[in-house]
Formats: structure tokens, sequence, C-alpha cells
């Protein structure tokens, strides 16, 4: 066996399907020669939870960290918090974190974890930081109990990631910054002999601030004129949380990887240094699905969505798309493909909209479905997502042939229209986000002018075979490891 | 200073604080406080300003309107104020936030498709949770059904208002609107509702329709001048003025006392 990668992935691989859990469970089994090991985190363990993965034989070991692990309180209240130099250190220039290396170390050096952890819980030092934290941020008049606990759910889920212990392992491979990265950080700043890569399929710190910014927080002012003093002290406080993990993480990285060119400037953006940064693409198994050469769409046409009815995936929008063209083509069949179980809420509230719209019948919810038989039935691929790295299902679907209409967000534009260096010509429409006039607009394009579909279909295919490989993928890994280890 | 500087400061204040044998003060605090404080009470008061007296002091006092947010380099304040309107769905704020599903910056178009994403789901939730509970309601009593179909009706009106609907999903609204209006008068009785269902037709455009429901209900309410001045305004949009002004000097001017009517009143018959 070769050398040893720690793999450390929050809130996915290998107990939530997408895209980044099929990139994990894809770069595991292509790079056999090496030995993994899995750090997954989660926000607390529950009982029962099985992978949706059947681990590769080269994975070594499963790990889990709960970031809302709680701790027992003990008999005597500590009064000291043994790490308290180390954390004003690391806190003094904030969100830099320039002194995290100390803090990482005393965490690690630490014998009893235990105890470290119920001191930074229940110690009577801890308690006086946060009141004078409290006292810093000039509350006065707002509930000390709310500041309390954000306060400590931000740093009990650091602090969790810190007590955890470390597999030795050659290379920690993350794949978020966040509390992911802030591990990877950890793990390899007490083992100086270990490298760092991070591979970012979405830019974690602005997905995390945008997350933020739409919840409801208590100190919101709703009649506050100006946003800063509408949005409070906990946006801000978990907004600079994101960015100081980010930070911490870029800078213990050797290489930092993202999936398109687009989202590497982001990165430099967000601090990365841009010696560090690359790009890797996603890659299929294109041998895996069957291309069929398309010259016009079917009568009538199926138009297909295949991905997680999540909000982020904004299927409403695809919904009342299929509703506009149905106006013109009342024929058409309109299918979404992929689990509903993660978002049960929004699930049913895609289906109260289908009822609404009286689309019962016209549109169907297949569930989780094979990707190969589902591309080989569709003639065209829509994605409404509001966020996106680089769909897989856009390069699986390109493999079978299908064009793609999809928003312009993230990767996408690159996996439809080129990139540098791709003059192979478009395989696909893009459409702006939340406006299914738009999408129904594509579609309907589609429909009505064969001949570009025809050509968009052929695009799709070569762009995939020259592009989008997953050989490609496992080249760029092995040769990115390889540099590492030598 | 950038988003980051406040609140670093403020960490490193608090570092300050608890390190022993270091100078601290809280008069630090307090001074961004009252400057906080000062600046909310200017954006108050601007509000009740005119324009001209807006420009003048927002100049010299360096706050931005949102449009001036919007039209910013500042990808931070402008996903915060995104953030911050996603709570309120007004036909301006959800104007507001359409207008950065075009801007440069791909977070702050994501941010805005999301935020009317959840402007949106507010809107559709409570119309479908008023419909599953329909018989709870009308099954309570007279009142009771007449405040939920003017209920209902008036999420499906401040919906379509918002400008949130797609314009090819927008007639199934108002239709759904127009409905809830028409059974609250000719289900459950209520003339609050036969009133805005008049309104909303000819807000609509349907006229026609408008001018016959008014001629029926003022059948039965010939002394209701509001609706007789409904009646106007139909004429008025249907270019009928000469049976406009018949209809308004029927009116005793003594029963016209709301401000407009009486304006309006005055022009079209003591002189134009």
């Amino acid at each position: 066996m070769g050398a040893k990668i720690c793999l450390i992935i929050e809130g996915s691989y290998p107990y939530v399907s997408g895209g980044v859990a099929s990139w994990a469970h894809q770069l595991i089994a292509g790079l056999s020669e090496y030995e993994f090991e899995i750090v997954a985190l989660r926000a607390k363990e529950e009982e029962g939870l099985k992978p949706l993965y059947t681990l590769a034989p080269n994975v070594k070991a499963l790990h889990h960290i709960y970031l809302g692990d709680a701790v027992k309180k003990p008999l005597f209240t500590p009064r000291k918090l043994s790490v308290k130099n180390e954390v004003l250190a690391a806190l003094s220039d904030f969100p830099e974190l320039s002194s995290f290396e100390p803090l990482a170390k005393a965490f690690y050096a630490t014998k009893n974890k235990q105890k470290l952890k119920q001191e930074i819980v229940y110690s009577l030092d801890a308690y006086e930081m946060i009141e004078a934290a409290y006292g810093g941020f000039a509350l006065v008049g707002k509930s000390f109990l709310d500041f309390f606990w954000n306060i400590r759910s931000l740093y009990l889920g650091v602090s969790n990631v810190m007590l955890s212990n470390i597999p030795k392992a050659d290379i920690y491979h993350t794949v978020s910054t966040g509390y992911a990265g802030i591990y990877a950080a950890f793990c390899k700043i007490n083992n100086p002999d270990s490298k760092m890569i991070l591979t970012e399929h979405g830019i974690y710190t602005r997905e995390r601030n945008m997350e933020v910014c739409l919840s409801a927080w208590p100190d919101i002012d709703k009649d506050a004129y100006l946003p800063e003093d509408g949005i409070g002290i906990y946006k801000n406080l978990w907004q600079a949380s994101f960015k100081a993990m980010s930070t911490v993480c870029y800078k213990n990285a050797e290489k930092i990887i993202s999936l398109h060119g687009k989202n590497n400037q982001i990165q430099i953006k967000e601090g990365a240094d841009p010696a560090k940064v690359s790009t890797i693409r996603n890659g299929v198994d294109l041998s895996a699905f069957a291309y069929r050469a398309r010259m016009s769409m079917s009568t009538p046409a199926v138009i297909g969505f295949l991905g997680r009815v999540v909000k982020i995936k904004d299927v409403k929008t695809f919904i009342r798309a299929a509703d506009i063209v149905l106006k013109k083509y009342p024929d058409t069949i309109f299918l979404i493909a992929g689990p509903y179980d993660e978002d049960k809420e929004y699930f049913e509230e895609c289906q109260k909209v289908v009822e609404l719209l009286g689309l019962d019948g016209k549109l169907n919810f297949l569930g989780k479905t094979s990707s190969r038989e589902f591309f080989d039935k569709i003639d065209l691929m829509i994605l409404t997502s509001l966020s996106e790295g680089q769909p897989l299902v856009i390069s699986e679907a390109a493999g079978c042939g299908a064009p793609c209409v999809a928003t312009d967000v993230g990767g996408c534009r690159e996996m439809i229209e080129g990139g540098e260096g791709d003059d192979i010509g478009v395989a696909g429409l893009l459409t702006p986000s939340s406006n299914p006039s738009a999408t129904a607009d594509a579609i309907m394009f589609m429909i009505e002018n064969p001949d570009f579909y025809a050509k968009c279909s052929e695009n799709a295919r070569t762009r995939a075979q020259k592009f989008y490989d997953e050989k490609t993928l496992f080249t760029e890994y092995r040769r990115v490891y390889g540099e590492l280890l030598s | 200073m950038g988003p980051w500087g406040f609140f670093g400061t403020i960490f490193a204040y608090i570092a300050a604080l608890l390190t022993p044998k270091q100078n601290l003060s809280e008069a630090y605090a307090q001074k961004i406080l009252k400057k906080r404080e000062a600046v909310s009470d200017v954006a108050v008061s601007l509000a009740k300003l005119n324009y001209k007296q807006t420009q003048r002091l927002a100049d010299r006092l360096d706050i931005l309107s949102y449009k001036e947010i919007l039209a910013s380099n500042d990808e931070f304040k402008k996903i915060n104020l995104i953030g911050m309107l996603s709570f309120n769905p007004t036909k301006e704020n959800v104007s507001l936030v359409r207008s950065a599903l075009a801007d440069e910056i791909e977070m702050v178009r994501i941010l805005a498709s999301t935020s009317l994403q959840k402007m949106d789901a507010s809107f559709v939730s409570n119309i479908l949770e008023l419909k599953e509970s329909k018989e709870a309601f009308t099954s309570l009593g007279a009142k009771e059904s007449q405040d939920y179909y003017l209920t209902i009706a008036q999420v499906y009106d401040d919906y379509v208002y918002t400008g949130l609907i797609a314009k090819e999903n927008e007639e199934f609204y108002i239709s759904g609107m127009l409905s809830c209006y028409k059974d609250g008068y000719y289900v459950a009785k209520n003339e609050e509702a036969m009133k805005k269902y008049i309104r909303a037709l000819v807000r609509f455009g349907r006229l026609q329709e408008a001018k016959e429901l008014c001629d029926e209900y003022l059948q039965t309410k010939p002394q209701d001048y509001g609706m007789q001045f409904w009646m106007a305004e139909i004429y008025f949009k249907q270019r009928e003025f000469a049976v406009l002004n018949a209809l308004l000097e029927s009116i005793p001017r003594e029963h016209i006392t709301f401000e407009p009517y009486k304006k309006s009143a005055t022009w079209w018959l003591d002189g134009r």
C-alpha cells in the first residue's frame, strides 16, 4: 500500500448523497494505491445512522467528530481554563488568528482532554471571558443569555474539533474550510512532517455567510434603517468566525484546489496565497454512460431535473418553468429525479406548488433513480440551482449526449460554454437564477430549434470526453499527492 | 476600516480587558455605541424630509440609501442588506432584492435569489395553510367565515402586489385572489369582500365585470357613496365621461366627506 491520506469532510460523505460525497467516493476508489482514513464531521451523533456508500477496501478507518458534543458537568466547578493565555493570544488579532498555532499545540498537548473540555464549558475563567466579551460589545439592554449561548455554540464546535484525536497520516486532505479546515490545520500543526491539502467545491465562507444573512437572530432589529444596525452582533460574530476558519485553513494548506478558475479567484480574494492555488476539474466515468446521438427532442419532449430536492437546487423554479412550458406545449413530460428526504419540509412545499399550479400528472417526482437510465430517458437536463460548484450531473448528462439548460452559477458556464483553452462550442443554454420565465424560454428554444439542439448534444459529449473524464481527475490528484510526498 | 476591523478591534479590546496589568477603556465601547445611535436617529429623521433635503443631508452625513448600497462595490454591505430585506417582503424590498439579481458579484446574486425564494416561500406556505384550514375556520361561524375569506384573499393580494410572481404565473394567483373575494361576498356575505373584489377587478382592468358587480351591489345599497365613486372610477377608465358626470351630480354633496372624493367631485362638477 502507498501513503496514507486522511480525508476530512464536513456534513457529507459517507452519510449524505450529493456532488461532494460522490466526488470523495470516486477519488478513494480511483486512487486505490493509497490508504484512506475518513474523518466525518457531523453536528451530532445520530443513533442508527448508516453510511449511504459502501466504503472501498482502501478505506482503513472511519472516524467521527460531533461538533455539538456536550460534556458531563464536573462535580466541582473548575476555576481556571488551562489554555486561557493561548486563547487570548489567538483572539487578540481576530479574525486573522495569527497565534492559532500555539493554541492548537496547547490543545493537543493536553493529556486529559475530558478535563479541558469541562474547563472550556464550565470554568469560571471561561464564564468571565464571556462576560467581558458581553461588556466589550457594549450590549447594554440586550439579553446576556442570548449572547452566552451564541458564544458557547460557536466555540464549542471549534473546541470539539481541537479536542479530537488525530489519525496518523502523510497528507491531511480537507474538502472545505470551516470546521473541517480547522481540524486539518490542527492535524498538520501537530504532525509537522505531514502535509495539508484543501479542495473547495463551493466557497464555504461565502455559503455560510449567506445562511447567516438569511437566518433570524435574537437581536435583529427589523425596523432599523441601516443594515449594520439591523443585523446585530450575532451575524457579525458568526461571519467573522467563518472567515477566521478559512484564514487558518488557507494559511496552513500546501495546496489549495478548486474545481474551476472562478473559484480560484474567490479563494485569492478571501486571502489564499496565489502560489498555492490551482484547479482540478471534476470527472465522470464516461464508459458507464451510454452515449446516444440526439438529432432532435422526442415528441413529446421529456425534460428532466436530476438532483437532491433541497432549497439550494431551487426546484420550485423548475416547477414554475414547467408550468409556463406546458401552456404552449401541453404534452411535454417533466421529471424530477433525486432523493427528497434530506429536506422533507421543502419537498412538501414543492409538492404543494405542483398541486397549486395544477401540474399533477404532468410533473412527476421519481425519487432516487439511476442517473444512467434517467439520462437515457430524457431529452434535456435542467439545473436551476442557486449555487453550484461543478455539478457532476452536467458531465454525466453530457456523457449520454443530453444537453443542459443551467443557471449561470459556479462552474456551469465553463461546462456549458467552455473555459480557457476550450473552443468546442456551446453544449446548452445558461439562464439567470430564480427566473422561471428565462428557464422556460430556454427549454422552448431547444424544442423549437432541433439543429441547435443536435449541435449542443454533440458538443456536450466532446467536452465531457476532453475535460471531464475521471481519468484526468485521478491523474491530477496522483500528481498533487506525489508532489507533496516526495 | 473593513468589515472585520470593527469586530477585530472589539476582540482585541476583550483580550486586553482580560490580560493583567493593561489599561482598559470602557469609554471606547460607549463611544462606539453612541455613534451608532446617532446615525440611527439621523436616518429616522431623514425619512421625514423631502427628497432635496434628504440629498443635501445624505451628502454631508455619509449615509447611503439602500439603492446606493446595492450599487456600490461593498459585497459585505450588500449581502447584509439583502439578508435584512428578506425578512420583510414588501413590494419595495422585493424590487430592491430583485435588482441585485444582476449584480456583478456572484455571491450577491446567489443571496438575492435565495432571499427571493425565502420571501416567496412565506406567501406560498401562508396560502396553503389557509386553504387547508378553510373547513376549520368557516365552520366556526359567520364572522369567522367572513374573516377567513378576507384574510386569504389579502395574502393572495399581497403576494401579487409584491411582484414576486413571474408574469406567466401571475394569472393563477390573481384568479385565486378574486375567487376568494367573490366567495367572501356570495358565500360568507361579507360586504367588505365585495368592495375589495370590485377594487381588485378595476386594478386588473376587468372593468366590465367590475361594472356589473358594482351595479348589482348598488341596487341593494344605493346610499353607499363610496361605491358610487368606484363606479365613477370605472366610467372614467371606460372614457364614459358624460355618464360619470351625471353620476357625480346625482350624489348629494353633503354626503361626500372623504377628502379625495370631495376634490374629485369639485373638479368634475365645478370647473375643469
